[in-house]
């Protein structure tokens, strides 16, 4: 018997198709104002009714290149900034979740609490202190700065991530490996490791959204010779009304700075979604 | 190959002792089974074996040599776990072979031994599948293969039937038999499955609460259980056990049930008047007759299954099985006169708890 779908069904159906799609024009709207305005011409951009078609034109990513070397050296920063702290995260998180899960005894338990706790504090409260203590060290102004906090403030999330992602593996596959003669270290790497790759790529994405977006750290802590990108188009922005930029050049920075991550996160949403939906392993 | 020695071992969390004071020996290539209810300690007394658990006190050895402090890896053993715990990334053959990589061993005599294994367990056809794309049975059988490669002194086996069908779990069974047949390598196996470790084991162990209750040849346990535990754990459908309290009387010595009903002694048996028994006899050791002889019941539930009828009555202030391969003709009500077969009855010191004749 062919399966019918009741009215009742199918308008439930659309009623949930158009609440989404409320939802992405919702989020979607203004980064697609961005991009289509990155391509009009100056007095296409602002025209009451906005000018759905237009001549598409190059010359804003065209003055961005010839003019705007500065802001190509913060996109530079912030790939830095994002794959150090991505890196650091990871790297600090996996031995911390590893403890979590496999040697979790009271006192370890207990310290997960104060992962959290951490996370519970307005991040402003401590950038302030930190911005001494960093001038101190003579890390102000320097990419190391914002890797540093980035991940501080990451890590929590990731150990707890990475730990659920590490309970998801059973232990009898740890043994069985031990059993084959395995050290510790080499079972983590060879076999426990592979299980949590969509566990790791899903760390990643948080701290890359997290480091690559943020504005605040970067504009404490970064005055002038790292800039990230996001405190580089906020200046442009402040430079509108002086007539030293151009409002397309501002939209031509914002698709260029959103493009990579957008597609970063496009290209490994299929694993990561496979990863938390089929669950690590089962042997 | 080795035998195992297990001298007085005992393992406790905290303050509960899973094992208390446990002694085995097992001779160089023979199938032993470890059985008993859960939370018995058989599995931890496996997993002490292979060195997964640390033991609180006592000493292990392998082939003669000691191994209570040695990591597994370096205590040359296999083990096959119930979850079967393949490497879901890895292929069957580099399940298998991933050991003897570990070792460093040559890729001529890995892929000889992979081959020689996937031979005798019918894997070769799947060498390169991913244990996702396995059956149960395969899974198993690439557990057993990962096992055989490593030629280990010993084979442990962590109740690794348990997620089988029925019908697989009987061919299964005889695989695992075959194989320790062919390759006659020390292999210990837990279940909970008595007609498991009946069926596949030279000797069974039967653990309770921590302790060995007894170790034995399958019949040995079948036929002289030690305790009243072994005798009802041994046996399916299990033994019926009476309590009873030994009277002399005028004549012979007689067992009194708390309803009054009075049950023959085996000859030759001394006992002192006013003992309190248990009193065992397997559903095959009844007899039946009229009402007015033996031990009065009433015929509750009665089971035609072909090669044998049960009969399941009430009697003795309980329930009692009667199993015989004569075709009985009782109806649910019918009295009937149990009788038992005074040579096969089972007496146990209900104080002790150990056996009596």
């Amino acid at each position: 018997m062919a399966r019918r779908t009741s009215p009742r069904r199918r308008l439930a159906r659309l009623g949930a198709g158009l609440v989404l799609a409320l939802i992405v024009l919702w989020s979607f709207g203004p980064i697609l104002v961005a991009m289509l305005s990155s391509f009009k011409n100056q007095r296409d951009i602002f025209t009451y009714v906005p000018t759905l078609i237009f001549e598409p034109t190059l010359d804003n990513y065209r003055l961005l290149i010839d003019e705007w070397s500065s802001f190509w050296r913060s996109l530079g920063v912030s790939v830095i900034a994002t794959i150090g702290a991505a890196a650091l995260v990871v790297l600090v998180s996996l031995p911390a979740a590893y403890s979590y899960s496999r040697m979790a005894r009271p006192a370890v338990a207990l310290s997960a609490l104060f992962l959290i706790g951490v996370r519970m504090f307005p991040p402003i409260i401590i950038t302030i202190p930190l911005f001494p203590l960093f001038t101190g060290i003579g890390l102000t102004d320097t990419p190391v700065a914002v890797i540093l906090v980035y991940a501080a403030f990451q890590v929590s999330m990731s150990v707890l991530l990475l730990k659920v992602f590490l309970d998801g593996v059973p232990r009898e596959i740890d043994e069985a490996a031990m059993l084959d003669g395995a050290t510790r270290l080499q079972t983590f790497f060879w076999v426990t490791l592979p299980q949590i790759f969509p566990g790791i790529a899903a760390s990643i994405i948080f701290v890359a959204l997290f480091a690559w977006n943020d504005f605040l750290f970067a504009f404490l802590l970064t005055g002038t010779n790292s800039k990230t990108a996001p405190v580089q188009i906020a200046e442009m922005l402040g430079a509108v009304g002086e007539g030293g930029v151009t409002w397309g050049t501002i939209f031509a920075a914002s698709v260029v700075q959103l493009a990579p991550i957008l597609i970063f996160v496009w290209l490994i949403q299929k694993p990561l979604l496979r990863g938390f939906a089929g669950a690590p392993a089962k042997g | 190959m080795a035998g195992i020695e297990i001298d007085r071992v005992s393992k406790a969390y905290d303050k509960v002792r899973v094992l208390r004071d446990v002694s085995v020996s097992i001779p160089d290539g023979t199938f032993v089974a470890l059985v008993g209810p859960s939370g018995c300690g058989k599995t931890t007394l496996l997993r002490s074996i292979c060195g997964l658990e640390e033991i609180s006190d006592g000493e292990i050895y392998i082939g003669g040599r000691q191994v209570t402090d040695l990591p597994p890896k370096d205590r040359d053993i296999a083990m096959v776990f119930q979850s079967y715990a393949l490497y879901p990334h890895f292929d069957v053959q580099d399940n298998m072979s991933f050991s003897m990589k570990l070792a460093k061993a040559p890729l001529t005599a890995i892929a000889a031994k992979v081959k020689h294994a996937g031979a005798i367990l019918g894997l070769l056809p799947l060498l390169d599948r991913l244990p996702r794309q396995l059956s149960g049975g395969q899974r198993q059988r690439v557990a057993m293969g990962r096992a055989i490669v490593r030629s280990p002194k010993v084979f442990l086996f962590d109740e690794p039937l348990s997620n089988l069908d029925a019908k697989l779990r009987v061919q299964m069974r005889k695989e695992i038999k075959q194989l320790h047949q062919r390759l006659r390598v020390t292999s210990v196996f837990v279940t909970h499955d008595q007609i498991e470790a009946m069926t596949l084991a030279d000797q069974v162990i039967v653990m309770n609460a921590g302790v060995v209750e007894q170790i034995g040849a399958p019949l040995e346990l079948y036929d002289r259980p030690v305790s009243p535990f072994v005798a009802g754990f041994i046996g399916s459908p299990a033994m019926n056990i009476l309590d009873a309290t030994v009277s002399a009387g005028d004549g012979p010595p007689q067992a009194v049930l708390a309803t009054g009903d009075r049950l023959p002694l085996p000859e030759g048996i001394e006992v002192a008047d006013g003992t309190a028994i248990h009193y065992g006899v397997r559903p095959e050791h009844f007899g039946t007759g009229p009402a007015d002889g033996g031990l009065r019941a009433e015929v509750e539930v009665v089971e035609p299954t072909g090669f044998e009828t049960f009969l399941y009555c009430a009697a003795a202030g309980g329930e009692i099985c009667v199993r015989s391969t004569d075709r009985l003709a009782f109806a649910p009500g019918d009295p009937v006169g149990l009788r038992p077969d005074l040579a096969h009855v089972h007496l146990f010191d209900a104080g002790t708890s150990r056996r009596l004749n």
